[in-house]
């Protein structure tokens, strides 16, 4: 009883805390109808595993109760941000630029080709393609690309004997 | 006197040439396992193993008891210098060393790293000597109901760990706590939200999502600033500003004391592991600030408070090990394995009947920690020069290092894929001030929380009540409750007394 009537004053305080968050933009109600639906989805998937067991709770039984947290914590960020006025707005980031996509698409593209030219020769292509991307000369960038493929190959795969993607080139 | 006795005579047995020798190694190979992101302590002490087979078995676990114990001071480095924790207990070294290391404070930050390392490193090993037996005894009473409070006062750290919102910091935790879902069930052997890639039924890695999250959602957040941007860290050249100064060392001794309890405590109770006592104690460094504004925007304490949690963790986890035969992790549990190989039977009775080999073990201990001193703090300005390099050349060395981390751990190119994805999650995080920190704590606790919630389920058969009728249990969450509590009411009672401020 003791318990339940502490959980229930510190529900109040949470509550009252909580929806008074200052650090909730108006963007934030996409992502909180993001995490809600993600929380839904997560709740429909647990759903179909055993909620209950020989074993007690079943393996549905924590991540049902999560998902359910989850959407309960996104409604508030939704109804916090909701009620930002939209004039408090802050300006919106620039989140991709060229350079990042170029970058995130050599990233990519470093895991894609891993298997097919090696770990050490798709580094050396990538700290190249980086290095050009940040307005080196291709002197420069290649010569690091280079000597940061020879040195990890040097260090991770005969030092330390790491099983790293073989290529074509035999490393 | 028993006990000094048999100190003493550790010592002759520690200070022998070959055993110091090997104890030099293990603690050096422990530091640099430590600063590479993926190889784990477990993984390090396995790894090297077979090289122990031909040697004497007190030499043998003293190498190995050395790499376990120099990975929690080499953990710290890269966690400070690149944003990148090279296992889990280093996570919450981030928040504050990584933020040290923009002002141009990593020499310091590096520098208190290791002597807290080494206060609590040494004051913990005088723990497992006097209060070994004790907290032993404390520690067997412990069943899932009381682990799963534990668990959960773990997770109350998330209050402290949240920046500017709490809810923001609620949802990243129970996002972390879905992810531990992923794989395996434990208990029924079921596959969980797999989708049929047989790469998930491990899990997702805790290594994929912590060097995502932080490290390559650092590195996206960093591409294409312009260089006046780029050029953020700057490295003083003079000796006496890369190491802490008398005012971080006079503002860090309660820093020192509390991780070293709290990462003996916790250290002591098999299966809690080091990263709980780390965060734990980020949380109370944090209460008991008198700037807890400062915490996350680099604050000293932040460093010493997890960092002495950490490594006075691994001389509690030697308690159950040396008196019970029961490890207290999975470092343990291998050099718990090792014991067995040598032809040693672990146990209680381990101390009377192998005093040369505990004894000299843990006086090694001591030796090792002050070779870990010695080695780290000359290093310090040797690794903050590394910040000298410009971004720009720093950062794909940075990204092929999480590279070869994460692939290292399970040769799986899904890894590789995931930890784009943690990446590209990790800088929308940045961007819309979304915490990282409680996601990777979710995702530690995570599978331990859900063994003891389900094990007490169990025991009670479905009886929830069980988590406040045992004593230790029910002390545990009322204390979770006021520690969740503390900052909800401050700030309540705060905008009392201040009604016309604004947050």
């Amino acid at each position: 009883m003791g318990i339940s009537v502490l959980f229930v004053l510190f529900a109040f305080f949470a509550a009252k805390y909580l929806l008074k968050e200052s650090a909730m933009t108006r963007s934030d109600r996409w992502i909180g109808i993001l995490f809600f639906l993600f929380g839904f989805l997560v709740v429909l998937e647990a759903s179909k595993l055993e909620f209950t067991s020989s074993y007690g709770a079943g393996s549905g039984f924590f991540p049902f109760w999560l998902g359910v947290a989850t959407i309960f914590s996104a409604m508030i960020v939704i109804l916090y941000a909701w009620r930002t006025p939209s004039d408090d707005d802050s300006p919106t980031p620039i989140i991709w630029s060229i350079k990042k996509l170029l970058a995130l698409a050599a990233l990519l593209g470093f895991v894609f080709t891993l298997d097919l030219l090696g770990f050490v020769t798709g580094f050396a292509f990538l700290v190249a393609f980086l290095l050009k991307l940040e307005g080196e000369s291709w002197r420069n960038a290649v010569s690091v690309a280079l000597a940061a493929g020879v040195g990890f190959h040097l260090f991770f795969v005969r030092l330390l004997s790491v099983a790293l993607p073989v290529g074509p080139l035999g490393f | 006197m028993d006990v000094l006795s048999n100190l003493l005579h550790g010592f002759q047995v520690a200070l022998l040439p070959a055993n110091l020798l090997f104890c030099l190694i293990g603690v050096t190979v422990g530091t640099v396992v430590g600063i590479l992101p993926g190889i784990g302590t477990t993984a390090a002490v396995s790894i090297l193993l077979p090289l122990t087979f031909r040697m004497d078995p007190t030499t043998a676990m003293i190498m190995l008891a050395g790499i376990y114990y120099g990975t929690k001071y080499g953990g710290s480095t890269t966690s400070i210098l690149v944003n990148t924790p090279g296992e889990s207990s280093s996570v919450v070294t981030c928040i504050d060393g990584y933020q040290m290391a923009l002002q141009g404070r990593a020499g310091p930050a590096l520098g208190i790293a290791a002597i807290a390392s080494f206060i609590a490193g040494t004051l913990g090993l005088i723990g497992l000597i006097v209060l070994g037996p004790l907290l032993t005894k404390v520690a067997l009473s412990f069943g899932p109901p009381e682990y799963f409070a534990l668990m959960v006062m773990g997770l109350t750290t998330v209050a402290y760990l949240a920046g500017r919102s709490m809810t923001k910091a609620l949802l990243t935790t129970a996002l972390g706590l879905l992810l531990s879902t992923v794989g395996f069930d434990i208990f029924t052997g079921k596959l969980r939200f797999t989708y049929n890639q047989s790469d998930l039924s491990d899990g997702i890695s805790f290594v994929v999502v912590a060097t995502g999250l932080f490290a390559v959602g650092e590195v996206l957040s960093n591409v294409g600033r312009s260089s006046s941007q780029m050029e953020m860290f700057h490295v003083s050249s003079r000796l006496r500003d890369l190491l802490p100064t008398w005012q971080d060392m006079r503002d860090c001794v309660g820093s020192f004391i509390r991780g070293t309890l709290i990462g003996f405590v916790v250290g002591v109770l098999p299966g809690a592991g080091s990263s709980i006592s780390s965060f734990l104690s980020y949380g109370v460094e944090k209460r008991f600030s008198s700037h807890p504004e400062r915490f996350g925007k680099g604050a000293i304490q932040g460093v010493a408070g997890p960092e002495g949690a950490n490594n006075a963790d691994t001389a509690g986890a030697m308690v159950p090990m040396l008196s019970l035969g029961l490890p207290g992790s999975g470092g343990t549990a291998v050099l718990l394995g090792a014991l067995i190989l040598y032809g040693i039977q672990p146990g209680p009775l381990l101390f009377q009947q192998q005093p040369k080999l505990v004894w000299g073990l843990i006086a090694s201990m001591y030796v090792g920690n002050v070779m870990l001193l010695i080695l780290n703090l000359p290093l310090v300005p040797l690794f903050a020069s590394m910040l000298r390099l410009p971004y720009r050349f720093l950062y794909p060395l940075i990204l092929g290092f999480c590279f070869v981390g994460v692939y290292s751990v399970r040769q799986s190119t899904t890894d590789l894929w995931l930890l784009l994805f943690f990446g590209v999650l990790g800088y929308l995080f940045r961007i819309y001030d979304y915490p990282s920190a409680p996601m990777v704590l979710g995702l530690v606790l995570g599978p331990l929380i859900e063994r003891a919630l389900r094990q007490s389920m169990v025991l009670s058969q479905g009886d929830p009540t069980i988590f406040v009728t045992r004593p230790i249990s029910a002390s545990l969450i009322v204390v979770s409750i006021l520690l969740l509590a503390a900052p909800v009411m401050l700030a309540f009672f705060r905008r009392r007394e201040m009604p016309g401020v604004e947050d």
